[in-house]
This record gives C-alpha cells, structure tokens and sequence, in this order.
C-alpha cells in the first residue's frame, strides 16, 4: 500500500514536498506517490476521478473548493494538528468542520523593485504618488492584473466592503463603489489589460515600478524585487485586505490508513521546516518565519480575507470583473459600473426555477420514439434480403458506425437531455423547454445586450459572412498569384503559405493575442498607432477576423490550387486570343468553372467558421463585454465560467445545432443543383 | 494586310532551345502548314505567332506591324487549339459570340456574325447546346466558327484535325479547304500529319529540332527534298536511301554496280524514291522478292538486293511471288552528302 498524493506545485515548491515525502517515508516506512497534475486541469480532474474511486488518497490544492468538494463529498473532515497559525485552520472550516491539514498560505502583497522605490508607499495616497511619479512612456508606476475581482479584493475589503453579504453579491454597495472609483484613480499608471505574463515582463524589463502579486510571482523573477505589505487606504484608514488563499493536505474518501499520517506530518514542524527552507513556503505551522517574502506574506496574511468558499462567488466575481474592465476602460463611471454589475450578477443567479411536469414530455418522448422506432424497423423489414447480401459489408462499417454512436449519438442526446434540465446550485430540476423558451424570446435581457441569443446569432453570422468572404478572396487570389509564370520559388511560396494551417491554431490565436497587444503588440507597432483592440466591438472583432482569416485563407487556396488545376489552360489562352484582359479571363472564364469546385469548400469552411471557439476564446474573449462573443463561445461561458448553468448552455448548443442543420439542408440543394 | 513575317525568331525554355532562328515569310492569304514531328518546335512557333509564347529573340510581324510585344489579344489573330477549348459553362452561340461581346459590339452586329459563321459550317441547329452536348466533330466546327466569327487577319490551327477519326478527318480537310477559299484569310496550320501538309497547303515549312528543314510547295518539297530528313519525312513509304560510291560513269552500292539515271564522283547517299523503281525484264539489277504489300489500288514489293532492301511501288495486277528473282532499274535519283545530310545536285 502506498499513499498517493496529487498536487500542482512546480519548481522549489515541488523538490521541497518530495523530500518532505522522502523523509515520511524513511521515518515510517510508508510508500509516498507525489503525483503533479497541472494546474489548469486539476479542479477538473479531482472532480471527476475521486467520485469514481480512481482519485488520490491525498490532495494538497487551495481551500476555495471547499465548499463545493465537501459537498460533492470528495474530500473528508479531520481534526487539525496543534501549533498552526488559527487563521489557516479558520480558512479551512466549512460548516463548522475543518477540511484539510493547512499547509500555506498565500496573499497579493506589494512588491517593488528596490532600485527605484526607496521606501515602499504606506498607504495609497502615497502609492498613487510614488506611481506617477514613475509612469511615463513605456514605463507604469503600478502592474498588476487590475481587471480580475481577485486582485481588486485588496482595495474592496480596504474600502469595508464585500463581493458576497450574506450569500448575495454586494457589488453596488457604497464601499464597492469607492473601491471602484479608486481602481479608476489608479487607471493612468496602469497598463492596459495585463495579464500575468505580461506583468512579470514589465517588471524583468525594468518598466514597472511597483506590482501587486503572490510568492509565486517572486518565484519566478529574475531581477532583485522586494516584498511589502499593501498600504493602507488613505479614504478609510484601513489596511488593504487582499484574498487569502490557504493550501492544505486534503483527505479523499477511502484513503489509505497512513494518509492522515502523512497530511500530520506535512503540516506539523517538521514537514513544515523543509517546506519553508527549500520551497520558501508562508508555511501554516506556528514557525518562524525569518526570510523577507515570507514575513511580509504573514504580515499581510493578519489583514488577509480568506477567499470565499461559497460556489456562488465565481459568478460574483464574473460580474465584478465586468465592472472593473468597464470602469478601467473609461466606458462608464464607476457608479454605473457598480449597479451595472449587481443587475448582470441578479441575471446569472436566477432564482430556483420551478420544476415542470414532465408528463407531457415524457409522452411526447414517447410518441416520437416508437414512431423513429417503427420506421427503423419498416426500414430494416423492407430490405431484410438487401442487408443479408451485404451482410459483410455492414460489418465493415460496424466500427465506425459504432464510434460515431458513441463519440456523437451519445454525447449529442445526453447534452439534449441536459438542455431540458436547469441547474441550480448544483441540483438539477427539470423544466422542460423553459431553456429554449427563455434564450428564444431573450426574457433575460434586451434584444440588443449582447447577452441576448439574437444579438450572439447576429455576430455570428456576421463573423461567418466576412471570414467566408475574407477566405475565399485571399484564398483565390493567393492560388492564382501562384499560378503566374513570373513567380519564382514557387514551391517555397505554396509550402509558406500553408504554414498557417499547419500551425495548431491555439496556438496561433495566442500569438495574435499578444500582436494585438495594445502597449507591445507588434500590430500596433506596426501600425505606430495606440489602438486598444479589446476595447471597442469592431477593433475587437477586427482582431478575431484577422486572426481567423490567418487561420482559414490557406484552406481555401489548397483547394483553389486544385481546382485550377482542373481548368485547362488551353481554355484562358483561347480567351486571350479572343480579347480577353485578365480581369475578363476572371470573370467570364475562370471563376464560372472555379465557382462549382469552391461551393463544397464554403459551405465546410461557413460551418467551421460559425462554430469557431478557440479564435473568440483565446483571441477577444468576448471582449468588451461579451460583444464579440459567438454562439458557441456563449454557450461556454454559460456553461463553465458564469454559474455553470449547464441546462441553459445545452440549449445554446441545441440550438445552434438547429440553426446548422437548417444551414446544411440549404446548401445540400445548392450544391445539388450545381451538379452537372 | 495579313503577311506573316518572322526574323530569326529563337525561343528558349531554360537552356532548351526549342526554335533555332527560324525565318518564314507568309503571303497575305496563303495557306501555310507547319509539319514535323512531335516536340520538332511547330507548336511553339505557331504560339509565338499567336503571342501566346513570348520569342526569346528575333521578331514577328503581321501584316504592317511589328507584334513581337503585342498582346494576343491585339494581334488580331483566331486560333483553333488542339482540345478545342471550347468554353465549358456557356452555350455553343455563347461561345462563337464571345470575342465579339467582350469587344462590346453592338448586339446586331453580334447575332449576325454568330449567324453567319453558323450557317457557314452548318452548326445553327447546336447554338442552344453545351459543349458537353456535342459530338467531337461538331465541337470541331464550333472551334472553326470561334475563330472565324470575328474575321482576323490570320488563322491558326494547331493540329485541328487530329482528335477526329480517319473518316471525319478527311471531310474537315475539304471543309477546311472551302473555308481558305471563301475567307481569303491567312492560314497557318500546324500538323504532324504529311498527308494534311500535302493536301491543305499552298506551301509547307518543315521543322526538325527547333530548325527550318525546308520551306517549299508541297510538289517542290516531294520532288527535291532540301536535304536528308526531308526526305525520309516526305513520302510513303520512305524513300530508298543507300550509301554509294561514284567513279566516274561507274556507281557501285555496296559491291554492286548500279545504274543511276546521272552518275558523279566521290561518296554519297544516294536516293530513290519508291515510285522511281521501275521493275522491268531485262532491267540491269536483280534482286529477290521479300514482302508483298497489297493496298488495293497499289502495291508495294519489298526486294532483298544483297544485303540492302528496296521498296518499289508496282502495279497491283502484276502478280509477284515471295522469293521470285527480278531485274529492275531507277527512274529519277536523288543525292545527299552523307556527312551534312544536304542535297547534292
């Protein structure tokens, strides 16, 4: 027996749970598995594996899932040991039980590079001074992901308020107001939209003078940086109060006997001592910690928040995050902001809905399917002889009809199903198609909110028309420039020009990404302008369309090359004696036999394009304000990053499916009638 | 108007040199048939003079103008291809008329012209159909009203009769004919095919690799072969060539002593077409009866002499019997250098 352990540290965090873990094992001569699972995938992956029993005894992960995890009944209660510091034993208790041994804990603190900040600011007004004073082209007094409701708890809590009183957002309180109005004060030294990497560029560029990060921020530094605690906030006299985040040993259900010891030992003295010598943990353990970083992290942990265990806070935080972003943008006053943001959050939390009887569906579902089943079976009776003949050939296409029943059937009637169901909370109640009703009358918002399903539908088919039209213009041209007799390197040219397609396209969207950058990006280097390409519905839709036309010219000029190939030569040089111009050639030769080729390929490329997740997902993101969004990027966030309303979602897909199946019974007669 | 003039026109793909300083001067509303084999550079000199080669060097010119860097849409030429490339998507009537419509002639005037070329080559009842829709002989008379609808200066076939069966072949090349005859028009025709270059032409240009063999009537070019190759390519079957040996009025072939119509002096290659043997009794050679090929309205015998074989057209009543003896004597001879290959005279 071994105790298998999952966790998601890297670098010094990682080296110092093994040797910890080595040194249990020596001592008690109990197997230890250290397991890294990455970081993105590991909520996921908890999620799923320990409810079917193929999960870790041990988890060490933060303690914001609490809540959600015991419910689920992933994780078990325990009784912490003695000597930790009471704070983290509190993050960790969740309806008067404590989930985990507290191993560390982390928090948002001020760091600066100590070349330029002699004295770290001791409240904001000092740090909006010292900011200005070090903000000036290519250079920001302050870095930090400003737009993210994690970052902004520091001021929030520093100003009295909250994001949840009593279970309800509180993001249009007077306190969430202030806090709003001082994010927008801070705006000037800030620079636009930084995500963490760009961040730490700044920094290790010497750009930024002050950041607000974590200890995993300093980790991965390579120029000398100093640690402070947040300043106090001048309006109130309070000190900033960042989010708090404890990491502790979680126990699954069913675990091994020696995994308490284990999570015992990892927490206590001992444990604990590597952990911050080697992995420079805030360690839980009640321990000296003498290292700079650490002791300005429990410093700050004495006005630290704990990060909210309650599963509605995700949705909060999604509606705060839209108010910060609209308030950093300059596109509203904060007070708007802060009612905007309560309103949009009321409109994600929907009231448990009432259940429908499903009777009537029940009998409907019925009906249709001894009616499907009695035409399958007139189908299969009235070529009984035809399919024994062919017997082997059906086995032939038995796999395949097999995998596709399982990877689309399945999935596809399961998330139909789904579509029936609306989530609340975790629960499932069945409402029928309220789902449908609901997103088709646009009950929930204005038709012209880009919230609404006609407002996403009308992107949509806007983005599909210009991509199309975009692809097929850039596609042909490119095929017949290869064509000319002039070109030299012909080969090379063709090999280039596929290269986009050839490149997975996540990770060419990310590299658009970041040209689009509105302080570094190479497009508006290149265009010496200070476009900010998120900030605006067709900058940013400007950028996905690049981005996908990138993505989607080379498709369309492979089968323009073939195409052509097809059209004899003979045929434009007759043209040519005839009179014909080029553009004539084109137009009356040319395009009338290239057309009947291209059709099958517009009509796959519309469809790729209308459903096009990765580009909106990693390009726009939505951006501003889930403009941008399509209809499939909608039905994502519905599903995974505004309330996991997975009903709702399903119904986005349902109906999109609808929308495409119409699509392709049109063109299935274009395309008909195009044949000879 | 419409005389073709090219100056030492050359023509290079890379370092292949396809046509080798070629000189050629068309008369106004001749009928001129390029002929050699494949890949002897025909086409390309054809597609030079429609523009659609660019020469290397040298110029082209129709009627007053030097073309060499016009456009082949300005040179005021037609062209029947090969394939026909005929415009797939659009109705024969669309077809013929597209020349003139990109021009932007008045309606009128289109329909006309259209209807005339029509009625000339007796496709009007095929002006609603496809291409897709015809017989290859009927495409071929679409190609033909193509170009002639529009009345150039210069028509030019590219091997225009050779996707058509024996039969029909024929046919198009009286059609062709009568075509020359009523337009008046400067023809150049291209075609690897004797038979049409022999029929159709007022003169014929033959070339071998990228050179002008000979330029010639087609009587001239049969009669005295400029040099070699022409003479081999000329005539069917091939003309009986031999080494030979003159010694004063003494011509020995490989040991034999042969009576040529007029002896000369030194080596040679000596040329005898076969309708110029004659087989006679008491003719001064002899040699053995090898083959027999009957065509019905001629024959042709295969002699074995020594070692070397002849050819002589006889008549087909004459009966001969494989293995016989006979005794035959040349008509007219012809000579070559043996090391140029030119004609000696």
């Amino acid at each position: 027996m071994s105790v298998v352990v999952w966790h998601a540290y890297h670098g010094a965090e990682e080296r110092a749970l093994q040797d910890a873990a080595d040194q249990f094992e020596k001592q008690s001569g109990v197997d230890v598995q250290i397991v890294a699972v990455p970081w993105g995938g590991f909520d996921s992956k908890v999620e799923t594996a320990v409810p079917r029993g193929n999960g870790p005894d041990v988890l060490i992960t933060g303690h914001a899932n609490i809540g959600k995890w015991s419910k689920l009944g992933v994780i078990e209660a325990l009784t912490p040991i003695e000597g930790l510091r009471p704070f983290t034993v509190e993050a960790l208790t969740y309806n008067g039980k404590v989930w985990g041994e507290p191993l560390a804990f982390k928090s948002p603190v001020l760091l600066y590079d100590p070349a330029v900040i002699k004295v770290p600011p001791r409240t904001t007004d000092e740090m909006l001074a010292l900011a200005a004073d070090h903000t000036g082209p290519g250079k920001y007094g302050l870095a930090y992901e400003a737009s993210t409701a994690y970052y902004h708890g520091a001021w929030l809590h520093g100003f009295g308020g909250s994001v949840l009183v009593d279970g309800l957002a509180a993001l249009d309180s007077a306190p969430s107001t202030e806090a709003l109005r001082f994010v927008a004060s801070l705006a000037p030294y800030l620079p636009t939209r930084p995500t963490a990497d760009r961040v730490g560029q700044l920094y290790d560029d010497g750009n930024a003078a002050m950041v607000i990060s974590g200890p995993w921020f300093v980790a991965d530094r390579t120029r000398p940086i100093a640690a402070a605690t947040l300043p106090i906030v001048s309006a109130t006299g309070q000190p900033a109060r960042p989010y708090l985040t404890v990491e502790a040993a979680m126990l699954c259900p069913g675990h091994d006997g020696q995994a308490l010891a284990f999570a015992e030992y990892l927490a206590g003295p001992e444990g604990a001592a590597i952990r911050r010598d080697e992995g420079f943990q805030a360690v839980a353990a009640d321990v000296p910690l003498t290292n700079p970083l650490l002791a300005t992290l429990a410093a700050q942990a004495e006005s630290a928040v704990p990060l909210p265990v309650d599963p509605d806070v995700q949705t909060a935080f999604e509606a705060e995050n839209r108010a910060l972003r609209r308030v950093l943008r300059g596109a509203v006053s904060p007070e708007n902001a802060a009612q905007e943001a309560q309103a949009y959050w009321k409109s994600l939390v929907k009231p448990r809905p009432e259940p429908a009887s499903p009777l009537p569906y029940a009998i409907v579902a019925t009906f249709l399917g001894l009616l499907g089943a009695g035409a399958a079976g007139r189908a299969i009776g009235s070529r009984t002889a035809q399919i024994r003949t062919n017997a082997t050939d059906y086995l032939w296409v038995l796999p395949a009809t097999i995998a596709v029943f399982v990877l689309v059937a399945v999935p596809f009637l399961v998330g139909a199903g789904v579509s029936l169901f609306a989530t609340w909370q975790g629960d499932y109640v069945f409402v029928g198609l309220d789902n449908f009703v609901n997103i088709l009358t646009s009950r929930d918002w204005p038709l012209t909110s880009p919230m609404s399903f006609f407002y996403a539908l009308g992107v949509t088919v806007a983005w599909t028309m210009a991509n199309v039209a975009l692809h097929v213009t850039l596609g042909v041209t490119l095929a017949l420039a290869l064509r000319e007799p002039w070109i030299r390197l012909r080969p090379a040219f063709r090999a280039l020009l596929v290269l986009p397609w050839a490149v997975p396209s996540y990770i060419t969207a990310l590299i658009w990404r970041t040209m689009f950058d509105a302080q570094y990006g190479a497009v508006n280097q290149l265009l010496g302008a200070q476009i900010d390409w998120f900030g605006s519905f067709f900058a940013a839709f400007a950028a996905n369309l690049t981005t996908n036309t990138w993505l989607g010219f080379p498709f369309m000029m492979v089968v323009t090359l073939g195409a052509l190939q097809a059209i004899p030569r003979d045929l434009e040089e007759a043209a040519m004696i005839d009179g014909a111009g080029y553009f004539t050639r084109f137009r009356h030769v040319v395009w009338p036999l290239l057309a009947p080729a291209l059709l099958p390929a517009v009509v796959m490329g519309s469809v790729w394009t209308f459903n096009m997740f990765i580009v909106v997902r990693l390009v726009s993101d939505g951006e501003p304000d889930g403009a941008t969004e399509l209809l499939v990027s909608q039905a994502y966030k519905w599903a995974f990053t505004r309330g996991n309303l997975y009903g709702y979602a399903s119904a986005y897909a349902v109906i999109i499916f609808f929308v495409l199946l119409a699509y392709s019974r049109v063109t299935a007669r274009l395309l008909a009638r195009n044949k000879p | 108007m419409a005389r073709i003039r090219l100056d030492a026109v050359q023509k290079r793909f890379g370092a292949t040199r396809v046509l080798d300083r070629v000189d050629l001067d068309v008369a106004d509303g001749e009928y001129i048939v390029l002929l050699g084999r494949s890949g002897c550079g025909k086409s390309t000199l054809l597609r030079c003079i429609a523009g659609l080669e660019e020469v290397s060097e040298g110029r082209v010119h129709i009627g007053d103008r030097d073309v060499t860097d016009v456009s082949p849409r300005d040179r005021d030429v037609a062209m029947v291809f090969q394939s026909y490339a005929l415009y797939p998507h659009m109705t024969v009537a669309r077809n013929l008329a597209f020349a003139l419509e990109i021009r932007s002639r008045p309606r009128a005037e289109i329909d006309a012209a259209v209807k005339d070329a029509a009625d000339l080559l007796d496709i009007a009842h095929l002006l609603d159909r496809l291409p897709a829709q015809l017989s290859g002989g009927q495409r071929q008379r679409v190609a033909m009203g193509r170009a002639i609808v529009r009345r150039p200066a210069v028509f030019l076939f590219d091997e225009p009769l050779s996707n058509l069966d024996a039969s029909l072949r024929h046919h198009m090349r009286l059609e062709l004919k009568r075509l020359h005859k009523r337009l008046r028009g400067t023809f150049v025709h291209v075609t690897h095919d004797q038979v049409e270059a022999m029929t159709l032409g007022d003169r014929m240009v033959l070339l071998d690799g990228g050179v002008v063999q000979q330029v010639g009537s087609p009587r001239d070019v049969y009669e005295t072969p400029a040099n070699l190759f022409v003479a081999k390519f000329i005539g069917s079957p091939q003309m009986n060539l031999w080494e030979a040996q003159g010694h004063g009025a003494h011509t020995r072939v490989q040991g034999v002593d042969v009576d040529v119509p007029v002896p000369a002096d030194g080596k040679y290659t000596l040329g005898v077409r076969p309708n110029d043997v004659r087989i006679e009794a008491g003719a001064p050679m002899t040699a053995k009866v090898e083959i027999i090929e009957a065509l019905g309205d001629e024959a042709f015998v295969h002699l074995l002499w020594g070692e070397q074989r002849v050819v002589a057209r006889v008549d087909p009543r004459t009966a001969y019997d494989v293995g016989e003896d006979v005794r035959f004597t040349f008509g007219r001879a012809h000579r070559f250098d043996t090391t140029t290959g030119s004609r000696l005279p």
